[in-house]
């Protein structure tokens, strides 16, 4: 289930990147954060590899070392905190996001106990990505709804319209 | 600023005024802390981050470009700490830098090259980042590489500071940030100057000189020093050079600046179009010879006229753009060799009301002030000038000088008197527009205003001016209405002239020689008389490079070496002792006179570097004037208009191949070295041999040997100074060449950035690409004339007539338009009228109409051009028959 709201420490240090106030006129932010960023991406395709966990943190320490305005030493506080917690471990060794956030290590499934077959998830999913067929009484060749995980781009629009709470994230 | 403080850098002990940053205390002790973004003498940026250091007491790292020094910091600049946080910065840095280093023109000479090298990055960690953007070859003269650009912003401040221009910018952010123009126009669209200050303070290869490109690497470069050739602010220029090619000019400090002709004009020396060989006129055609033929014929056809028509048949003519030692040959070659003082040279043109109103007034030239001393001024007048194109060097003095903290104030007051609003005219406090042409009244307002309300020197007037009383007393009684005449508000010319006197103050008055004649210049030495400012009051804004040094060596009808009068008696013993022969005592024709006087009382003129059919006014009669000469010289680089009219043509040498001096506006007196073996002869070994073969051996072995005759005559401020000064009384004459219905505008001719003198070093220049042949209009003028920018027009004067483009010009007042100097076929408009005292053509603004060009008319030159060549043709076949 994706907790509206809460995002893993990954996309959370993205989004600071996004917001933070860089004057963005140091080689240290002007280039940093890009790299950061661009490494911090790749993880959230699952993509990432142990090795970039060194380049991290390089740039969080010469960030922190060699920025010249706050937002810059900040953003290197923040990459910091990342690279030290349990969520980023867990994105590059497990390869699992623990907030689902993450659309690269995340797979959208139905759980087919809990599907009341509604077909609503079917009609929202602008990828066609949910096959399966709405339940007819009676009907003994029945296709239960599942996800394909080709199609799927992790959009989350399946997820509010579903009654039943079927569709999850693993 | 002289307090003195202490600190420590990485152990050592260095004391440093205050105010000095960290970074430059530590070069003074030869530490080099890696920089790319600071650069003395801009203002700091700190985006580089490699300057950072460590400093005891101070939790993060410190910029040491932007931080102050203070008592007892002990400051680290090669611990491990700072060593990884450089090394980061660097590789983050090619990270997004292309490693394109061998075909890089900076390479050798790239900052970022070198601290890679020495922090010894081999391989970058980071993800690349390269952004490929396409070259900038909009323009001829820089080059543009956005890829390769670290946007560390030199460029974006140095143009701020030193122009104001600012014509590159920070775009976008991020890893998007670039440094680019408004609106990516191209430059010669964004006001850029084309100074080249930009491509010099660039740390990598993006900005680089397109006239270098593949054509030699720094490692191969040989560097001379020599002086600029082109105006009179006398620039040092360091050209490097191949084997046989100047590959860049360049400033000794990489925050100096060079305009852009001394940055990129060089070129013209290395034109295709260079006479290599003599050419003599065979059939009414020029054509290839021996230099033993066209010496022997020069010898022969010179010394034929002095035979049959006497000495005074002959005239000598030289550009003031030789060092002052080949000017100095030529004159005795002219006055001693062939016996005549028919001799001249562009001073007349370009600055003789002044140098010999100066003279006359004070003696000696050294009231000039020098190019610091304008910077340290507290009070700029300048007058009729457009300095910061004249004299480039002037123009960034003058800006400086605003910026430089005065006493009691932030930086220099600056008074124009231009009936232009010039870039100069831009910045100045106090700016009066007179109508043009009546400058001169409007500073006899200034002396009024100056007289009658008692602000001038009283002890300095008292002690030295012997005439003041007089000089007062006709001056208060004189009717005198500024306003009606200038159209200058009273206020305005009470202001500035109480400005200009301010008592205690530093002043320089900056004007233009080759506009100001001698009823200004008489102005200009009262004012200096008044305020007692004679010492560093004044500074001519000389046009070429070495008007002073020819008037100097004496290539002036009136006046030997080191201002000797010609009548004078013992003047001509002295040289009559030294040059071994007796010399005519009556004085010569001046210039243009000469020319007019073409085959009435002058039969033979030998011309060496000037080209009076382009530069001359009245172009028609100057044409007019050398066809009919029996025999004609030209010593010159170029085949120019002079010198397809003459007999025989001397191929000379450019100032790359010469060496000498030159005398700048300042009076420093300069060396011009040799950087280039010379393609021909030597223009002084052309003129010894000749004399040679004249019978008066001139046998010198090399400059130096004429240096040091010539030394014995010239010191190097000439003659005393006066002791008592009169103030000049002159009534200035009406202008005669008031508009009037059938011509309704006044013409001024004036210097522009892109080209110089005659035009015929710069249309061969790169440089003459940023600008087309134009004729300027006020927006109000180009209105009511139902005209656009870029229309074909006819300019006609009372004298001829050309076409031309129009070009918008917003600093013009209506009814003025202007015409750069170099236009060609320019001069056909201008009068040749000369001031009866000086001999100089009158400046004057010529009448001039301005009509739509009708499609069917032929867009060639007047037809009165074509009917005087020919009329040289048949000339030509009238001699040969």
């Amino acid at each position: 289930m994706k907790p509206v709201g809460e995002v893993c420490a990954v996309v959370n240090t993205l989004e600071f990147l996004a917001k933070v106030k860089f004057c963005a006129r140091c080689w240290s932010c002007m280039v940093g954060s890009a790299q950061v960023s661009g490494l911090l991406r790749k993880l959230t395709r699952g993509e990432g590899v142990p090795e970039d966990f060194q380049l991290l943190g390089l740039l969080s320490f010469g960030m922190k070392e060699t920025a010249r305005c706050k937002g810059g030493k900040e953003a290197a506080g923040v990459l910091a905190d990342l690279l030290s917690s349990e969520e980023y471990v867990a994105h590059v060794e497990n390869r699992r996001c623990p907030q689902r956030s993450c659309s690269g290590l995340t797979t959208y499934r139905v759980v087919a106990e809990r599907c009341a077959m509604c077909g609503l998830c079917k009609q929202v999913c602008p990828e066609g990505a949910v096959l399966g067929e709405e339940y007819l009484p009676y009907l003994a060749d029945n296709v239960p709804y599942t996800i394909s995980a080709e199609k799927c781009t992790k959009c989350g629009l399946c997820l509010p319209v579903c009654a039943e709470n079927a569709i999850e994230l693993v | 600023m002289s307090e003195l403080v202490r600190l420590q850098i990485d152990g050592q002990e260095v004391a440093v005024p205050k105010g000095v940053t960290i970074i430059e205390a530590a070069a003074r002790i030869q530490i080099d802390i890696p920089h790319l973004c600071h650069l003395n003498g801009l203002v700091p940026s700190s985006a580089c981050r490699l300057c950072l250091v460590e400093l005891e007491g101070t939790k993060d790292l410190v910029v040491s470009c932007a931080r102050g020094v203070r008592e007892g910091m002990v400051v680290w600049t090669r611990t491990e700490r700072v060593l990884a946080a450089r090394r980061f910065v660097l590789e983050l840095i090619w990270s997004a830098h292309p490693g394109d280093c061998t075909t890089c023109e900076k390479s050798g000479r790239c900052e970022l090259q070198k601290y890679t090298y020495e922090v010894g990055i081999e391989r970058n960690r980071f993800p690349l980042r390269r952004d490929e953007q396409p070259i900038d070859t909009t323009n001829p003269l820089i080059e543009r590489n956005p890829s390769l650009c670290i946007l560390c912003g030199r460029c974006v401040r140095i143009c701020r500071m030193r122009n104001g221009n600012n014509v590159f910018d920070f775009v976008s952010r991020g890893i998007t940030t670039r440094v680019t123009t408004a609106f990516e126009k191209p430059l010669q669209e964004s006001g850029c100057t084309f100074c080249g200050s930009c491509v010099s303070v660039c740390p990598v290869g993006s900005l680089v000189e397109r006239q270098r490109r593949f054509r030699g690497r720094e490692w191969e470069l040989k560097t001379t020093e020599t002086v600029c050739p082109y105006c009179g602010g006398g620039c040092k220029l360091l050209l490097d050079t191949t084997k046989d090619q100047i590959v860049r000019a360049r400033t000794e400090k990489k925050d100096d600046y060079l305009c852009v002709r001394g940055k990129f004009g060089w070129d013209y020396a290395l034109s295709k179009e260079r006479l290599k060989t003599p050419l003599i006129k065979k059939e009414g055609t020029l054509e290839e010879c021996s230099w033993d033929e066209a010496l022997s014929s020069i010898a022969k056809r010179l010394a034929k006229i002095k035979e049959t028509r006497g000495p005074e048949a002959l005239g000598g003519l030289v550009s003031a753009n030789y060092p002052s030692e080949t000017l100095y040959l030529f004159g005795k070659f002219v006055r001693a060799g062939l016996g005549t003082n028919n001799l001249d040279s562009s001073v007349r043109l370009l600055s003789w009301p002044t140098l010999s109103g100066f003279i006359q007034a004070f003696g000696r030239m050294d009231v000039v002030a020098t190019l610091s001393e304008i910077e340290a001024a507290d009070t700029l007048l300048v007058l009729d000038s457009e300095v910061a194109v004249k004299n480039p060097m002037v123009g960034v003095k003058v800006r400086k000088a605003l910026k430089t903290p005065k006493k009691g104030a932030e930086g220099a007051n600056l008074i124009t008197i231009d009936s232009r609003k010039t870039t100069v005219a831009g910045l100045s406090h106090l700016h009066l527009q007179p109508r043009p042409g009546t400058a001169t009244v409007l500073l006899d307002g200034m002396i009024k205003v100056i007289l009658s309300e008692g602000l001038y020197d009283q002890e300095f007037v008292a002690a030295n001016c012997s005439n003041f009383q007089e000089f007062s007393a006709r001056f208060l009684e004189m009717e005198l209405d500024v306003e009606a005449i200038t159209g200058v508000a009273e206020e305005a010319v009470l202001a500035a002239g109480r400005l200009y006197a301010g008592q205690g103050q530093k002043a320089v008055i900056i004007f233009s020689p080759e506009t100001s004649d001698r009823h200004m210049v008489a102005r200009i030495i009262n004012l200096l008389l008044l305020t007692g400012r004679v010492n560093g009051g004044v500074f001519p804004s000389l046009l070429h490079s070495n008007l002073w040094g020819a008037a100097e060596v004496g290539v002036v009808s009136e006046f030997y070496p080191g201002y000797r009068p010609v009548e004078a008696a013992t003047a001509r013993k002295e040289l009559e002792n030294l040059w071994g022969v007796s010399l005519p005592s009556e004085p010569g024709l001046s210039a243009i006179e000469m020319i007019q006087a073409a085959a009435e009382s002058i039969f033979g003129m030998y011309i060496l570097g000037e080209n009076p059919v382009a530069s001359f006014p009245d172009k028609a009669s100057m044409v007019r004037g050398l066809a009919a000469l029996d025999f004609l010289v030209v010593q010159d680089i170029f085949l120019t208009e002079t010198a397809q009219l003459a007999d025989v043509v001397l191929p000379g040498v450019s100032f790359a191949e010469s060496s000498g001096t030159f005398t700048n506006a300042e009076g420093r007196v300069q060396e011009l070295n040799r950087v280039l073996p010379s393609q021909t002869k030597p223009d002084w070994e052309i003129i010894a041999e000749i004399s040679t073969r004249m019978g008066y051996p001139l046998s010198y072995h090399s400059e130096r040997e004429i240096a040091a005759e010539l030394k014995t005559l010239v010191s190097e401020f000439s003659g005393p100074r006066n002791s008592a000064f009169r103030l000049v009384l002159t009534e200035a004459e009406e202008i005669s060449a008031e508009p009037d219905r059938e011509y309704p505008y006044r013409l001024m001719i004036g210097a522009t950035l892109f080209g110089f003198g005659d035009g015929s070093w710069t249309r061969r220049s790169e440089i003459s690409r940023l600008e087309t042949p134009y004729i300027g209009m006020s927006p109000q003028d180009v209105q009511s004339l139902g005209v656009v920018a870029g229309t074909r027009v006819l300019v006609s004067s009372r004298r001829g007539r050309i076409t031309t483009t129009i070009k918008v010009d917003e600093s013009l007042p209506a009814g003025l338009v202007f015409m750069p100097a170099h236009h060609p076929e320019g001069n056909s408009l201008t009068s040749a009228s000369l001031d009866p005292v000086t001999k100089s053509p009158r400046f004057e603004l010529a009448a001039a109409s301005i009509d739509r060009l009708q499609e069917s008319e032929p867009e060639s030159q007047c037809a009165g051009d074509r009917s005087l060549l020919n009329l040289n043709q048949t000339s030509g076949i009238a001699k040969w028959n």
